[in-house]
């Protein structure tokens, strides 16, 4: 009998995830992909690589959606659950590390500190419009300072004296460095000092008010970064876990979800293929009153599969019985 | 005459006194067609960068009737509407900032309305800013006025009985109930199988006994309500979690959110606020309230 295994896939604004559980549960596969603005490359290369390593006794017996591009990913997947990222982290933290009081999370574009208790979520954060502090900041100012993403966290654990940098907005972060720079302290210490600020960011953003007691996971693509680990534990005073799978933590609770979805169902997931057929997103301007929302097609093979994006939901609609 | 009656603001909270006030006095209402793009587009481009995102939308209001076949606009200069309260210092302006961006293109009626004065003395403002009223009609229509506002503000608006758990969205009339500026925020918690409450749902000696938890009143009119209306949820267990819609730029609502995160940090209801800005997609706002349901949601299950 067919081995059944289930897909979660996270759509970020940096990275899709894909995670591949057993009915029990663990993770058998898991692919980290940079989006690089164009999700839908970006998914069907994760279906390809899948399909090079899923034996023939193995199938796909439910698919979830999560992360900002979770609609795409559901329209191209045909995904039995598309669930919100808050949500997803919270269930594979959740299943990752049982009994987990606190999860922090930080992501591409976003911040979340999530509050469980008995495996339920009680309150949350996230971060408002400012992406400060966030991945995609610190991929930029690694980039700046010539030093490989990969490399900041040992830098930064190697430092003796972090500097004083201002956390609160990445473009006073970036002067504040280059000052910093300029006076000539060492790279460590800047990198280190970043990675205390950006913490210290996090804290004010997220953390006011909130109830932070252990244990503690940290989970997202920031997760590998060991110096704000450091910087973590540091401002907090308590242990902080990064599993082994902070990467795709995302996929992975979509990936639960989904078991969980298909219980008492089959699976709407569209097969493999679907990495071979030709999907294409357009946008376009509806002129036909003053609102001029913004229309994203997604079309496959040539026919229109999905529409978004319209307030009064004519284009959807049509999008819909289109389909149906 | 044909008199413009923007649909923003305090229109939300008070279009029935309004459009009767209108019509006994012989006006035609025009009221401008709900926000779209294009408004909003029209009133960031008319408005100064610091004025807080409501009045740029009533901006675009303004700027949508200026167009249309109309013979004067009313702008009221909006003082307060109960004893020793008041609105924010951009509702007082308001007059002044439409003529500095209209210039004299439309003739605007804009009387002081402060309802903590007599109403001989409401009635003579009233008169004095529109010399097209007729003053015995005026002071009936007055008097009647009166009398909605008063039924207006002592009935709570029972909550439709919708089953799943019941969330308070709290905020100005205009966040809450312009579903361009807030993404259609109510529709989306009710697809998602929530009975919504706002303010407008609890009775004034609720508002009243929730206000009272305040250790200093507050002046701001409206802050007040949303304060009493969140602690009244607290007090009371109103409500399984509340949902604070606040304006970017808005400053009594920074001071007003934080009253309350702080209060309701200590209580187990769980709280979250949403801030309203030009962002135009939804995506953000979703994925906080679809994370907010599914908390409550799962909240039972231990």
């Amino acid at each position: 009998m067919a081995e059944k295994l289930y897909l979660g896939v996270d759509v970020g604004s940096v990275s899709t995830n894909l995670a591949l559980i057993d009915a029990g549960g663990q993770l058998v596969y898991s692919s980290y992909l940079r989006t690089r603005g164009q999700p839908i490359r970006a998914i069907k290369e994760g279906l390809r690589e899948l399909g090079r390593v899923l034996s023939p006794r193995q199938v796909i017996a439910g698919v979830g959606s999560t992360g900002s591009g979770r609609r795409l990913a559901a329209v191209l997947l045909g995904a039995d659950v598309v669930k919100n990222e808050i949500t997803a982290h919270a269930v594979a933290a959740g299943h990752l590390c049982p009994g987990v009081n606190t999860v922090l999370e930080i992501g591409g574009q976003d911040s979340k500190l999530i509050i469980l208790r008995h495996g339920v979520v009680v309150d949350f954060a996230m971060n408002s419009v400012c992406a400060a502090g966030t991945g995609s900041f610190l991929d930029q100012q690694a980039a700046r300072l010539g030093v490989p993403i990969e490399e900041f966290g040992r830098l930064a654990l190697r430092s003796r004296n972090p500097v004083r940098i201002a956390g609160r907005c990445s473009v006073f972060a970036e002067s504040d460095m280059i000052h910093k720079q300029q006076l000539g302290n060492s790279i460590e210490d800047i990198i280190a000092g970043l990675c205390d600020a950006l913490v210290r960011n996090y804290l004010n953003n997220l953390a006011k008010g909130k109830d932070i007691r252990p244990p503690v996971v940290f989970q997202g693509g920031v997760a590998a970064n060991a110096g704000i680990k450091r910087a973590f534990e540091k401002a907090l005073g308590l242990e902080v876990t990064v599993p082994r799978e902070h990467g795709v933590t995302g996929a992975l609770g979509a990936a639960l979800l989904a078991r969980a979805a298909v219980k008492d169902r089959p699976t709407a997931f569209v097969g493999l293929a679907v990495s071979e057929m030709d999907h294409a997103g357009r946008s376009f301007y509806c002129t036909d009153c003053a609102n001029n929302c913004e229309i994203v097609e997604v079309t496959c093979d040539n026919a229109v599969v999905a529409r978004w994006g319209d307030r009064c939901g004519k284009w959807s609609a049509a999008a819909e019985a289109g389909a149906g | 005459m044909r008199v413009g009656l923007p649909r923003a603001l305090l229109y939300f909270k008070y279009y029935p006194v309004l459009e009767q006030l209108f019509r006994s006095n012989g006006w035609e209402p025009v009221v401008s067609t709900p926000t779209n793009k294009r408004k909003l587009e029209q009133g960031l481009a008319l408005c100064e960068d610091e004025v807080c995102l409501p009045v740029k939308v009533m901006m675009g209001h303004v700027r949508s009737l200026a167009e249309q076949d109309i013979d004067a606009l009313f702008v009221p200069r909006v003082v307060s509407l109960e004893r020793k309260r008041y609105f924010c210092p951009k509702f007082l302006g308001l007059p002044d900032m439409v003529r500095c961006s209209l210039g004299n293109e439309i003739p605007l009626i804009s009387p002081t309305v402060n309802l903590s004065w007599s109403r001989l003395k409401i009635w003579q403002e009233g008169l004095k800013s529109c010399n097209c009223l007729k003053p015995w009609r005026w002071w009936l229509s007055l008097n009647s006025a009166a009398r909605i506002h008063r039924r207006h503000l002592q009935a709570g608006e029972p909550v439709s009985p919708g089953g799943g758990k019941r969330v308070a969205v709290l905020g100005h009339c205009y966040n809450i109930y312009d579903e361009y500026v807030n993404f259609g925020l109510l529709n989306t918690l009710a697809q998602l199988g929530v009975t919504v409450l706002t303010v407008e749902n609890f009775t004034r000696e609720q508002i009243e006994e929730g206000a009272r938890g305040l250790s200093k009143d507050l002046f701001w009119s409206y802050g007040r309500d949303v304060v009493g209306a969140a602690f009244y949820c607290l007090a009371r267990g109103a409500a399984d979690g509340v949902i604070l819609v606040a304006s970017f730029g808005c400053g009594p609502d920074s001071l007003i959110i934080e009253i309350i995160q702080q209060r309701f940090a200590r209580f187990d209801i769980p709280l979250m606020c949403l801030t309203l800005d030009e962002h135009a997609a939804d995506t953000g706002l979703v994925t906080r309230v679809e994370a907010f349901v599914d908390m409550l949601n799962w909240r039972d299950v231990c």
